[in-house]
């Protein structure tokens, strides 16, 4: 297991009992991860507790409804930004996996966890060499957030996801973690939106309320230099989200690549034809 | 001679045991540990039937209990293994339980009431089972002459298993050495110690969790070419099978100091 590989896991639990979940559980996540990490190599899990950057993020427990009955099933993500971090957190994992997880008065069983990309459609595993390697993805770049993402700029908590806020602060995680051979120069960005459909969402929990915009957005950048950083840190943001928080839960981030020909493999769908 | 078999099983009854107990909820895994497929194959011929009705060792697993006669280095000593089973077609059903209390008068117990010395209701439940027509595979390595029974109970309700058994040909088995990786689920506790695990999937039951779709490098049996292709038709075997060589019985499992 190199140090620059990437990875995204899912741990899948089960509710033990009928509970409501809550919107934010991202501090109980984030302890608990650091809870695994500390049981797999207590001295790595102080390093990355006293670390500026976390080398790792999450996503919010994906379940169908909020109301769980016992036996239904929750889904949590986990972006892992520096290689050697896997096998801690499967060996804390382990150690863990009997017991029962308890988060704000809830009650989870761990189920399963899936690493290896194929199993479940959010594994994924790559590394920063194969990310730089990869090709452009061309003018159009378009991110989806699922989870609220903000930025903080000037003691203010902003929303909107401007590129230079999106694009810089990835780059900043990227030149944290990755290998000097591919590491990315400052840049002027210089892209615009083309389109977008976000909402803001206040997520309410015991430790107060966090705000930050859902949804899709559409980057689109003229120039070809600025085209092929920006894809390889859009498809660095599927492992280490977006925003501030990525590591409690916020700003998680998926890439939506393009369905026509070519990318998926498929024909596009012919439109309809008016009468 | 070592032979690899193929064994194909097909559930005539329900099939529970608690892999997860949530609340009131008792949920099956659909995977078969390999230890309790052992004991379901081949006690009371290789491994001595033991009945411990009373006495400290009553209702405690002797998997690797240095004094227990059905421990399951017996098996190993008769280089006898069994993978676990994975699900080709499986399905489920609930069924919610109320226990009979055998006191003249019981009243049901539930969560907080006088008495109730457990987080859930004591006498009631629902348990998920692997339902009827289920279909499971499994590989056992083992001497020619083994003797592999074709029905086997299985599970807390002692459900009835068709066995169907078919010895893979060793002409489409190879051993090779290096990366490679395997789809069929494996106990970690159970791997050469020269092996070593890279990446998986893991299934979380008990007594030990298993690991599925694993990448691994070491000495590993390999099945493919032209004479695994022609014999595989129409039997649902993969196109590849990579199983790790040389597993036994709690090669990797260190019992916990008193």
């Amino acid at each position: 297991m190199t140090n620059t590989a990437l990875h995204r896991i899912t741990v899948d639990f089960v509710s033990c009992d009928r509970q409501t979940l809550p919107d934010l559980l991202g501090r109980a996540l984030h302890a608990q991860v650091m809870q695994w990490l500390q049981a797999g190599n207590p001295e790595l899990a102080r390093q990355v507790h006293d670390a500026n950057l976390t080398p790792f993020s999450l996503s919010p427990l994906r379940t169908r409804s909020p109301r769980l009955r016992s036996g239904d099933r929750v889904h949590l993500t986990i972006g892992i930004l520096q290689g050697n971090l896997l096998q801690p957190l499967f060996a804390g994992l382990c150690a863990w996996e009997q017991q029962v997880c308890s988060w704000a008065n809830l009650t989870f069983k761990l189920e399963r966890v899936n690493a290896i990309p194929g199993s479940d459609p959010r594994v994924q595993a790559s590394s920063y060499e194969a990310i730089a390697a990869q090709d452009t993805l061309g003018t159009d770049v378009e991110l989806r957030f699922h989870s609220p993402m903000s930025f903080k700029q000037k003691q203010g908590i902003q929303m909107f996801p401007l590129p230079e806020l999106v694009f810089d602060g990835l780059r900043r995680r990227w030149n944290h973690f990755a290998p000097d051979a591919v590491q990315i120069p400052e840049l002027d960005w210089g892209g615009w939106v083309a389109a977008y459909d976000l909402k803001s969402q206040a997520w309410k929990g015991q430790g107060g309320v966090e705000i930050g915009a859902i949804g899709w957005v559409r980057y689109r950048f003229g120039d070809p230099y600025i085209q092929d950083y920006a894809s390889m840190l859009a498809r660095f943001a599927e492992f280490a989200g977006v925003g501030r928080k990525t590591a409690q839960g916020f700003g998680y981030t998926e890439l939506v690549l393009k369905r026509g020909r070519g990318s998926s493999g498929q024909k596009p769908r012919p439109r309809l034809q008016p009468k | 001679m070592m032979m690899l078999y193929s064994c194909v099983l097909t559930l005539h009854d329900n099939v529970f045991f608690a892999s997860r107990e949530m609340g009131l909820l008792f949920e099956t895994e659909k995977f078969f540990h390999n230890w309790g497929l052992s004991y379901a194959l081949f006690s009371g011929r290789e491994l001595p039937q033991m009945y411990r009705l009373t006495g400290e060792a009553a209702q405690r697993p002797s998997y690797f209990h240095p004094t227990a006669e059905n421990r399951l280095e017996v098996l190993s000593d008769l280089d006898i293994y069994v993978f676990p089973a994975q699900p080709l077609q499986w399905s489920y059903q609930i069924n919610t339980f109320k226990a009979a209390q055998t006191t003249y008068y019981g009243k049901s117990k539930q969560f907080g009431d006088k008495g109730a010395d457990r987080n859930y209701p004591i006498n009631y439940g629902r348990a998920k089972e692997l339902a009827v027509g289920s279909r499971f595979r499994t590989y056992i390595l083992a001497p020619e002459t083994v003797v592999i029974p074709r029905w086997i109970r299985l599970g807390k309700w002692a459900g009835k298993v068709q066995v169907e058994v078919e010895a893979i040909p060793p002409e489409c088995q190879t051993i090779d050495r290096g990366d490679y990786c395997c789809d069929h689920p494996l106990n970690p506790l159970d791997l050469p110690p020269e092996t070593r695990v890279r990446l998986y999937d893991r299934v979380v039951m008990p007594p030990a969790s298993l690991l599925r779709r694993s990448q691994l490098s070491g000495e590993y049996l390999a099945l493919r070419g032209d004479a695994w292709d022609l014999w595989r038709q129409e039997r649902e075997l993969p196109q590849k099978l990579n199983l790790p060589y040389g597993s036994r019985y709690g090669a990797n499992y260190h019992a916990p100091t008193p």
